[in-house]
């Protein structure tokens, strides 16, 4: 039965993505590029036609490896790096051609949590106003509501109230990163990006906020893009995996199927992961 | 420096009921007793600020500042590292002990090219002429798969990607074939297909050379693969110690089996089904 449901997975590949959802993808990238020049006076062609899309509800996963061009797809994803061609659209409306409010409002749509909070959070603001501050950007926040909201978001998230009045350095990394993404879910977003949001983390705690973030997806119904090297990791966060390789989209693939993947690269990536295993070898070979 | 008449049996590496302190506080690290053999190879896991990386430093002499050893012995070959003066530290360390560090890159000097500082990390510890240390630093290059040969040596530390500065870590760490070699983290900053190259390549020098490694890192995947014998540490104390199939197979602490529970892996459940 498996066998036979990944042999419709390798030949149905378009079809795959169309299976996961009806109507307009919430995310959708078509063709996109990004050129840098070098200083040789050639360029550096960091994505490469990338396409694929993103229903609602649903768990995409890149994979690849440093320089493979997943950052450059956040940063075009997130507003910050203009696509050289290609277009993103958001629930249909393709992003960057949009003016004033509801570029606005694109952003408030899609919201991130980054791999290092340390240093994405200014240190010398209190957790309530970290988690806050997204809500006073966009006007959103009245006077005095800031403790109540933080308490709640941090609820969510799993962290005590009490947590509020404290300072970045005052906390663990996995609480920060908890609260990074009490931050990210303040302004409701549909979308969170998550760049090795976990990688920096103990296992242990890896697992914790892997379950919280799964939990999290399920009562919201929430869109998660998850960029990590961890093939392992993406494999029991996401529904659906895409591999990148030098600018390059090689394969996508259901994660549930992951390890059947057939492009060398993935074969490659797959056969690098170390499991604890009675005999010393590679799952994947 | 004193020799036990023992040294030949003695064990490369023998700790016994350390504590280690850092300034007046209490004790960071607990009680910690392993020993280790020649060729052999100790995983160290255990999360952050449990103190794995305490107990590789007290082993090369060099605890960041204030930390100091406040209980128990610490054994290299039968000899006391607690009464090593430092000309002593100088003889062994970088040749008879060597270390590579989480990334190799930031312990170099930024403006001065890998070639000068590798030819000056060689001869610092030999008697060898300069051209003679080149032509060694080369060979250790091969050795570790890092092309480029003489070209390489030109450049400087950040023209190198992180893979290759881990590389070359590890080849000056084993430029006088270490009996005994830490590692602290060597490969968390690599990409898992890096990883893989580094591991393969340290369990290579392993078996050619009999060096003995102890080494620390946060993924089991690369413990249960590498490890002799592992060993678990949870805030400065070792919860768990034994040979590798012991520790991942018959966990005596919760600890333990809690940590075995969280790794991902590419054939358990995923978490994107099962979570409620």
């Amino acid at each position: 039965m498996l066998t036979q449901l990944n042999k419709a997975d390798m030949t149905l590949q378009n079809s795959l993505a169309a299976e996961a959802g009806v109507g307009t993808p919430v995310l959708e990238v078509k063709s996109l590029c990004k050129a840098f020049p070098l200083p040789t006076g050639g360029t550096l062609e960091a994505c490469k036609q990338v396409s694929w899309s993103l229903w609602r509800g649903e768990s995409l996963g890149i994979v690849g490896e440093s320089g493979c061009g997943k950052s450059t797809l956040m940063k075009m994803i997130m507003h910050m790096l203009e696509p050289t061609s290609g277009e993103i659209y958001l629930d249909g409306v393709r992003m960057g051609k949009a003016s004033g409010k509801e570029a606005r409002e694109q952003r408030r749509k899609i919201q991130m949590v980054f791999q290092d909070s340390s240093q994405a959070f200014d240190p010398r603001m209190t957790v309530a106003d970290i988690i806050c501050e997204p809500l006073y950007n966009f006007g959103l926040l009245k006077r005095g509501e800031t403790l109540a909201i933080a308490t709640r978001y941090l609820d969510m998230v799993g962290l005590d109230g009490s947590f509020a009045k404290r300072y970045p350095h005052e906390m663990s990394g996995g609480q920060r990163q908890r609260v990074a993404i009490a931050r990210a879910l303040v302004l409701e977003p549909d979308i969170i990006v998550f760049d090795e949001a976990t990688s920096a983390l103990d296992v242990s705690v890896q697992d914790a906020i892997a379950k919280l973030l799964v939990k999290l997806q399920k009562e919201k119904n929430l869109t998660y893009l998850f960029v990590a090297h961890d093939i392992a990791f993406i494999r029991s966060m996401c529904h659906r995996v895409v591999v990148m390789y030098y600018g390059e989209v090689v394969e996508e693939v259901a994660a549930k199927h992951l390890t059947e993947a057939k492009h060398p690269y993935t074969r490659k990536l797959l056969s690098a992961v170390f499991e604890v295993t009675p005999e010393r070898k590679r799952v994947v070979r | 420096m004193c020799a036990y008449g023992m040294t030949r049996e003695a064990a490369l590496v023998e700790v016994n009921n350390v504590s280690i302190a850092y300034g007046e506080a209490a004790p960071s690290v607990t009680d910690v007793n392993f020993s280790l053999e020649e060729g052999e190879v100790l995983v160290i896991v255990g999360e952050s600020g449990s103190g794995k990386t305490t107990v590789i430093r007290a082993l090369i002499g060099c605890l960041s500042v204030g930390g100091h050893v406040v209980g128990g012995q610490l054994h290299y070959r039968g000899q006391d590292l607690g009464t090593w003066s430092e000309a002593d530290w100088r003889k062994y360390r970088g040749t008879d002990i060597s270390m590579i560090f989480q990334d190799s890159g930031s312990a170099m000097d930024p403006i001065q090219t890998i070639g000068k500082q590798f030819i000056a990390h060689i001869r610092r510890h030999s008697g060898m002429t300069k051209s003679a240390a080149e032509t060694r630093a080369l060979e250790l290059l091969n050795m570790v798969s890092l092309p480029g040969g003489k070209d390489l040596l030109q450049r400087y530390p950040f023209e190198l990607s992180g893979g290759q500065r881990q590389r070359l870590g590890i080849a000056m760490a084993m430029a006088f074939t270490p009996h005994l070699l830490l590692a602290d983290e060597p490969t968390s900053a690599l990409d898992v297909t890096t990883q893989a190259q580094i591991v393969e390549e340290l369990m290579r020098l392993c078996k050619q050379s009999k060096t003995g490694i102890i080494m620390v890192t946060h993924n089991i995947g690369v413990a249960a693969y590498m490890a002799d014998k592992i060993m678990v540490m949870q805030q400065g104390k070792v919860v768990d110690y034994g040979s590798r199939d012991d520790v991942l197979f018959n966990a005596h602490s919760d600890y333990t089996a809690k940590l075995l529970e969280a790794v991902p892996t590419l054939g358990g459940t995923r978490y994107v089904d099962t979570v409620e």
